[in-house]
């Protein structure tokens, strides 16, 4: 008896014309109990799910054929969609809720699913609750050709096995094949306690007594003559095997003790998957030790693959203990052959390696795990290529974050820089504010010089992380002279820091710049935000050119600028109030007032707070 | 934004819908699932298998359909015959044998399904010609000549023998000289819970010649397997595992389990016997069915380093090949373990197999550390039939346990050690014992219970009379009888 497996010509990879294709639902399909669309609430739905996954037909006769459907067709989108999305694109997600909800509600309004499986098409109590006669695409076909004859769902059943079905199938959608599993082995191991599972197990003999070269295997009796195959080449074990044995010579009486169970169980515990990391590290190394024996015909290259492997496992299931320790055992064997050895460790920090092992300690980790720093260390690679690859890629913020961390330790370490900054010039503006945020912790001056030549980027962000830069540095004079330079930015986000870092920190030298500014400004678009922030900025730096500059700006000398307005007077207007607002002396009010009896309704708002502002803070007075 | 966050706006996830953390996670989980799956998948096999046996399929379907209109002679034979002997060598390089069913319109070759473009039917109608003659599948255990080859398709041709048609052709083809074919009878699938056998109702001469079929299927599949690694090729678990699933659900320490089943395959035997025997201490430890499964096939391949030729080299265009020798003991599992490296993709069972085989013969308390969970497994279980075996120590089951005994936590581990004296019982199976009432008995049944350590089910293989009893007597000591004295010789030496 052998059971049936099965090669699906997909492997992993999208047929091109299929998801082009613009599939509709199969030719020949008319069944008169097909859903009338007026009054299928999911047709809405419908006309949003991709063309190539939008191809079976809705049936059902009866209430509980049609919601049977709904949820069948969920099911096997969900599944069909690892073939057409990235796993982790959102569409995917968007058809893991439409197969719960429809599972569910389906379940819970019309109890217990029991479908039988035909090559083409499902049945609920005779009912056909699903068709779909292409081969590639049918989920019944695929169940059916996997050797399922019948699916039981029971309501109850919880999300965690509904996912785990969702899972079997969506391996056998996407073609991988195993050589230890088949469908039927996977559902077995599932051990599903709501789902139920009839399957093939295999074919048998149809005859009784078959003829033929069977005829003579079949014999009962205690001695067996096993026939040899003519033309095979056979392999006898030697008449000694597993000779010499140990020495045995000591007796001792074999009686019945009970073995505490909970030995018991951290004994069987070895077998369960949590210690699979462990030991496949610890099947590494003996390895390795055989390749180190001379007396071993073993090789190298016999356990190169299965190094890869073992270290891909480490890495999709994000052990970064185990992933450590295995670059020890390699480590320890570099001897062997260091170029293959370095290839192998390599891959143990290329940036794939790195997204894995990020998502992995990313989550709820706001520092860097020293053992992730060791086992960077440890493998000889341009890691900083690799996380600066990552930034490009990854924009989880806790890898991010992490991977700034990482690119901070090692642009510390790294003899010459220069690259990490060529390449931080060349990047999108996400990736470079990343780099720079990292380089500027690691090399603070090194970075500022960098950072000045960024000062006019086009990125509102890169422009924002400048300023955070500068904000850090000691060199006054080149940063100050930087945010002069930025105060022509085009973002007013951009120039408001600047303002604020210009009040805290600048010079007289500052104040033309900033009254230029404002005057610019005025007639071009100004915010409140900045005219705020750039009087107080001007009555800082420089209090005895701010006074008179202002009144003026507030009270225009000669006749002709006090009954028109002049462009861009509001502008001044309020930027001068929030200069003077602070300044004493009774001749501010009066101007203030002034203008309070001829602006429009938004500036004497401003004025009124701002007299109010004096009077509390006892301005007013000279 | 903390002072560790560069500004950047803020990356909506999910701006339209509202992904619960329910479905992320399992968005999460199935992409880790996918990405496992892939690891596992050896690739190039399933390309291999898939093309080639898509290409024997219609090739050979072809021919015969091209010999309705056409001689043999014609030139028009060439390319196709040249082509599936090449097929069937490729096929037979990778896989060893190549073990062609079909099944109910679909055709599998090595237990893999094998697709077909759905116009060109060939599966379908290769089913049907192989039918025309009461075949349901083809075993091929070398490649084909092409002079063979065309043989063949010439045999399959001919309108069937009306009274034994697979005969006729089997016969056919052995007098053509292809002797390396193999035909079977028409199969068809089996459903889950279908024609199980009931143990507890049927009679145990039944249960004992099913326990001798899966024996001898299993001895034989693991000769099948030494001469394959022997010759190259991949390891091939699928079959084994099967094997191992019938002793599990015949139940591992099921009556009549303990008889040797013959002479010639000592090797085979030996290792089946081994496997049961861990399977039965992987039983009373607890291990789940999947991890039985994974244990018992491990332990089928825990000798396979006999298999290995070491020093062989292959040959060339001025020297003839050499054909290597036998691994000696100190290398046979590390021969092994290489082996087994051959089986490409990432699977943990093969992790332990390799692990295992690597370590089953490593002690307990030994230097390199403690060893895995099924090689400290079976390395208890080989020890035992070693020890019991006709041509290793040839001691008495109970003889060969108290031995075993004093060397538990240094060779053994300690409780997995007396677990198996738990289950073995005060006499194990095999042991012979003179009865209260004179008979002469053999132990057949593992230990049920603590109540029953030493009162197993056991055949009386002499009556006090000294005859051979007619029939099949069976006792259990733990109701009847009980045991006077227990003999120091074993079953084969007491002549049917």
């Amino acid at each position: 008896m052998s059971e049936p497996s099965d090669i699906d010509e997909n492997l992993g990879e999208v047929d091109a014309g299929e998801a082009q294709g613009g599939a509709t639902a199969s030719e020949g399909i008319a069944p008169s109990s097909e859903v009338d669309p007026e009054t299928n609430p999911d047709e809405e739905a419908e006309e949003e799910i991709p063309e190539e996954i939008q191809y079976e037909a809705a049936v059902g006769a009866t209430s509980t054929g049609i919601a049977t459907n709904n949820a069948l067709r969920s099911l096997s989108r969900a599944a069909r969609s690892f073939l057409l999305y990235e796993p982790r694109n959102q569409a995917i997600r968007d058809f893991l809720q439409d197969y719960r909800e429809n599972m569910n509600a389906t379940l819970a309004a019309h109890g217990t699913m029991a479908l039988d499986i035909r090559p083409f098409e499902m049945t609920r109590d005779g009912e056909v609750v699903y068709i779909e006669r292409d081969r590639e695409r049918s989920l019944a076909f695929r169940l059916f050709r996997d050797g399922v004859r019948r699916i039981t769902l029971e309501p109850g059943v919880a999300w965690e096995e509904l996912l785990r079905l969702l899972e079997i199938l969506s391996i056998r959608y996407t073609g991988i094949r195993q050589s230890e599993d088949d469908i039927v082995t996977l559902l077995w191991k599932a051990g599903f306690k709501h789902i139920g599972i009839v399957a093939v197990e295999g074919f048998v003999p149809e005859e009784e007594r078959p003829e033929g070269s069977l005829a003579d295997q079949v014999d009962l009796g205690r001695v067996k003559k096993r026939r040899r195959r003519p033309g095979v080449a056979h392999i006898d074990a030697p008449p000694d095997f597993d000779s010499p044995f140990p020495n045995f010579d000591e007796q001792a009486s074999a009686e019945w003790v009970e073995v505490p169970q909970d030995r018991l169980a951290a004994i069987a515990s070895e077998a369960d998957s949590l210690h699979l990391p462990k030991t496949t590290v610890h099947l590494i190394s003996r390895l390795l030790r055989v390749v180190q024996d001379a007396t071993d015909p073993t090789e190298l290259s016999d356990v190169l693959p299965l190094i890869n492997e073992v270290r891909d496992f480490l890495l999709s299931e994000g052990q970064l203990e185990h992933l450590t320790a295995l670059v020890r055992v390699l480590e320890s064997h570099r001897d062997l052959n260091e170029d293959e050895i370095d290839a192998v460790l390599g891959r143990c920090a290329d940036t794939r390696a790195l997204r894995r092992i990020l998502q992995s300690v990313g989550k709820g980790s706001e520092t860097l795990p020293p053992e992730l720093v060791e086992l960077l260390e440890m493998i000889p690679s341009e890691h900083l290529q690799h996380l600066m690859d990552l930034l490009v890629e990854e924009r989880g913020s806790a890898s991010r974050r992490l991977t700034r961390l990482l690119i901070e330790h090692f642009v510390r370490e790294t003899w010459d820089p220069g690259f990490v900054f060529e390449r931080m010039h060349r990047e999108v503006s996400g990736v470079l504010v990343d780099i720079l945020r990292a380089t500027s912790r690691a090399i603070p001056d090194r970075s500022l010089q960098e950072a000045v030549q960024l000062a006019s980027h086009q990125a509102l962000e890169v422009q924002m992380e400048v300023l955070w830069v500068l904000g850090r540095s000691d060199d006054e004079a080149l940063v100050e002279s930087t945010l002069l330079q930025m105060l022509n930015s085009d973002y007013a986000e951009v120039r408001v820091r600047v303002l604020e870092y210009l009040h805290d920190y600048g010079s007289k030298a500052v104040f033309q710049p900033t009254a230029d500014m404002v005057q610019k400004r005025s007639t071009r678009g100004i915010t409140d935000r900045e005219c705020e922030a750039a009087g107080k900025v001007l009555s800082v730096v420089d209090p005895d050119r701010a006074k008179p500059m202002m009144l003026e700006w507030i009270r225009p000398p000669g006749m002709f600028k006090r009954f028109v307005e002049m462009p861009g007077a509001q502008a001044m207007q309020r930027t001068a109030m929030h200069g003077l607002a602070d300044v004493p002396g009774k001749e501010v009010d009066k101007v203030i007032r002034w203008l309070s009896e001829r602006c429009a309704e938004e500036i004497y708002k401003v004025c009124m707070k701002t007299l109010v502002h004096r009077r509390k803070e006892g301005l007013s007075r000279d | 934004m903390t002072d560790d966050e560069p500004w950047v706006e803020d990356a909506v996830e999910d701006p339209v819908t509202n992904h619960d953390d329910e479905i992320l996670e399992s968005q999460e989980r199935l992409g880790q699932a996918l990405d496992k799956a892939r690891a596992g998948e050896d690739r190039a096999l399933a390309v291999a298998v898939r093309e080639d046996g898509e290409k024997f399929v219609r090739v050979f379907y072809g021919l015969l359909r091209m010999l309705r209109l056409h001689d043999l002679d014609n030139e028009a034979f060439a390319r196709p015959i040249s082509d599936l002997s090449t097929t069937v060598e490729q096929l037979c390089g990778l896989l060893g044998a190549v073990n062609v069913v079909c099944v109910e319109e679909q055709v599998y070759l090595n237990d893999i399904r094998i697709r077909f473009d759905e116009s060109a039917e060939s599966g379908r109608m290769m089913g049907a010609e192989l039918l025309r003659h009461r075949i349901g599948g083809i075993t091929m255990h070398a490649p084909l000549s092409e002079e063979q080859i065309r043989r063949m398709v010439e045999i399959f041709a001919e309108e069937p023998d009306e009274t034994a048609p697979r005969t006729a052709i089997a016969t056919a083809l052995s007098k053509a000289g292809i002797e390396q074919m193999e035909l079977f009878g028409v199969f068809r699938f089996r459903v889950t819970g279908e024609a199980k056998v009931d143990h507890t109702t049927t009679s145990s001469r039944h249960s004992e010649e099913e326990v001798v079929a899966i024996v001898d299927r299993g001895a034989d599949l693991v000769e099948d397997s030494l001469d394959n690694l022997g010759a190259s090729r991949m390891p091939n678990p699928l079959p084994l595992r099967r094997v191992v699933t019938e002793i599990i659900e015949g139940g591992v320490g099921a009556e009549g389990l303990w008889d040797e089943p013959g002479a010639i395959n000592q090797f085979g035997a030996h290792v089946v016997r081994v496997s049961r025997l861990s399977l039965i201490i992987g039983r009373a430890l607890g291990l789940s069915d999947e991890a039985l499964q994974d244990l018992g096939v491990a332990a089928l391949f825990h000798d396979m380093g006999y298999g290995a030729r070491e020093g062989a080299v292959a040959a060339t265009a001025t020297s003839a090949a050499i054909e290597g020798y036998t691994p000696p003991y100190e290398r046979h599992a590390a021969a092994g373990a290489r082996l087994l490296l051959r089986q490409r993709g990432f699977h943990p069972a093969k992790i332990q197999r390799i692990l295992s085989t690597l370590e089953h013969h490593d002690d307990f308390d030994g230097p390199v550390g403690k060893p895995s969970l099924f090689a400290r497994i079976i390395r208890i279980a080989e020890d035992f039939d070693n020890l019991i075996r006709s041509n290793g120590g040839g001691l008495t089951s109970g003889d060969a346990l108290s031995r075993m005994v004093p060397h538990a936590g240094t060779r053994y581990d300690p409780d997995l050690l007396q677990l198996f004296v738990n289950a073995l019982g005060k006499h194990p199976p095999g042991t012979m014992m003179l009865l209260n009432e004179g008979s002469i008995a053999v132990s057949i049944g593992v230990c049920r219970n603590r109540a029953t350590f030493d009162k197993p089910v056991v055949r009386v293989v002499r009556d006090s009379a000294g005859n051979v009893p007619e029939d099949d007597v069976v006792v259990d000591l733990a109701k009847e009888s009980g045991v006077r004295l227990v003999l120091n010789s074993r079953p084969e030496s007491l002549k049917r």
